[in-house]
């Protein structure tokens, strides 16, 4: 009888753990997602206020587009068109802010789904023990088991309460596991969806950036600068060759400039020989991460050829003469394809791990890329809004 | 197609559009009236294509906010399912010992 009840304990302790360990690292990874989605939230809620002032300088260009004379148009007929591109304009900020509100409610809405998704998995403290020992009391109380002195006497020792305690307990834990599961199985095809529109935002974000040309304007601000030091040593040279004796000053402001430039969140790259800087692809990858996010490898190769190909007129040129047989360096800077692939990065990163949940894959659960992500985009949005965003004390 | 890749799409052409319409303004000075025309053609295209993004946005943002609220309720009434259980087994429990000491004072079992 021991044996059997020895046996009965370690198969008990085996399947508790097992189902302890399940629901643990489901409950922590659900709570560690809600942190990530709050951080996230923070940087879309951004992400549409930086939406919304993008579309109106988009507009403010096509408007100011409209403006421009047209000689083959009569008067009238050009009146008209501003009128059109008016109406136009007024329309299309007027849906951008439907939109923004769209998004804002979704983000609301997905912070307080992922926060009512751990408490499921929550530990209710439920009085198991108690409800045994009160069963054990029923029964003996019907099997009249009374001592001489009037008390009930205990049915089961503390090792049999103890075994029913902890499986009745894991029974309870497993099934709201299974609600959990249920709940993730039902509902996470509606989160990938919500999670797909913010792909597109970002997109949207990283469309309007790409459409400010900011790689050209690096390009600019660098040959500036460059062309500055060259009418300076122009100055000296001139100088040195009527017969003077030029003193370089050492208080150059281009260094400042360059100290700008380089503060921003700029990546070389090599003209001729130009490495991608690829997406980091998931180790494991869910279903949904496939559907909408998997890219051709194909298409990945043509897509980089045409970021550089767009980037030509953006090299900065570098010939060393000290060696013996010179050669021509072009380089550029980008920021542009920068922020679409970091945005993309991160929501389908977060596609990705959604996914793994709703396929059970929980070991396979990494928020560390998240967390990465999370940052990286943090600091370019950073720079954005800083740039596009009207500083606090312009509102 | 789902409403998403729809709107990436419309963002693809726009973006190039707008690559068009920068490269077209860079050549103004060349011939005005001629690509005065095109940047007509082309500020028209991508307000048109801006207007059919933005309306593939609404349906299918209203449409997820609808699912989400749905979801987000469901959720609640999971949580609440299991607060509820967590409840009814505490006063099952009351209910034992209750029963017992009743069954223990009727039947003069003291």
């Amino acid at each position: 009888m021991d044996k059997k009840i020895l046996c009965i304990a370690v198969m008990t302790s085996l399947l508790t753990g097992c189902i302890s360990n399940k629901v643990n690292h489901a409950h922590t990874t659900a709570v560690n997602l809600s942190q990530e989605t709050d951080k996230f939230v923070m940087l879309s809620n951004t992400s549409i206020e930086l939406n919304k002032a993008l579309a109106l300088k988009e507009q403010d260009h096509q408007l100011g587009d409209g403006l421009f004379p047209k000689i083959s148009l009569s008067k009238t007929d050009r009146e008209t068109a501003v009128k059109y591109n008016t109406f136009h304009a007024y329309d299309l900020i007027y849906s951008n802010k439907e939109v923004s509100k769209a998004f804002t409610k979704q983000n609301q809405l997905l912070v307080e789904y992922f926060k009512s998704l751990s408490p499921i998995l929550e530990d209710k403290s439920v009085d198991v023990a108690g409800l045994v020992k009160n069963i054990d009391y029923l029964n003996q109380v019907i099997e009249k088991n009374v001592s001489e002195d009037g008390q009930v006497n205990a049915g089961l020792n503390e090792t049999k309460v103890d075994l029913i305690t902890r499986t009745l307990s894991s029974g309870f834990k497993f099934h709201q596991y299974k609600v959990f599961k249920n709940a993730i199985r039902e509902q996470f095809p509606i989160i990938i969806e919500a999670l797909y529109w913010q792909k597109v935002l970002f997109n949207d974000n990283a469309d309007y950036i790409s459409g400010n040309h900011l790689n050209e304007k690096f390009a600019l601000e660098y040959r500036n600068i460059e062309k500055n030091l060259l009418n300076q040593f122009n100055v000296y040279d001139d100088l040195r060759v009527r017969g003077g004796k030029p003193v370089p000053t050492y208080n150059l402001k281009e260094i400042k400039k360059f100290d700008e430039l380089t503060s921003q969140p700029y990546t070389y790259f090599n003209y001729l020989k130009p490495v991608d800087y690829k997406y980091e692809e998931p180790s494991v990858k869910s279903a949904p991460y496939i559907e909408i996010c998997e890219i051709n490898k194909n298409k990945q190769e043509n897509e980089f050829s045409n970021f550089i190909t767009q980037n030509k007129n953006n090299l900065v040129e570098v010939k060393d003469v000290s060696q013996d047989s010179p050669t021509f360096q072009y380089v550029f800077y980008d920021v542009e394809r920068k922020y679409l692939q970091s945005g993309d990065q991160l929501i389908c990163e977060l596609i990705n791990i959604v996914g793994l949940m709703q396929e059970n894959k929980f070991d396979d659960v990494k928020l560390k890329g998240l967390e990465k992500y999370l940052s990286n985009y943090d600091e370019l949005l950073k720079y954005f809004s800083n740039l596009y965003l009207p500083k606090k004390e312009d509102k | 197609m789902k409403g998403q890749s729809a709107a990436l799409q419309i963002l693809e052409e726009i973006k190039m559009l707008k690559l068009a319409q920068y490269l077209v303004e860079k050549l103004l000075p060349e011939d005005y009236e001629l690509n005065m025309q095109r940047l007509d053609v082309i500020t028209g295209k991508i307000q048109k294509l801006r207007k059919v993004y933005y309306y593939t946005l609404k349906v299918g943002m209203d449409e997820i906010r609808t699912d989400l609220e749905n979801a987000l309720n469901d959720l609640k009434n999971y949580n609440d399912g299991i607060d509820r259980q967590v409840t009814d087994l505490a006063q099952i429990n009351q209910m034992l010992k209750l029963v017992a000491q009743v069954i223990f004072v009727a039947f003069g079992l003291g």
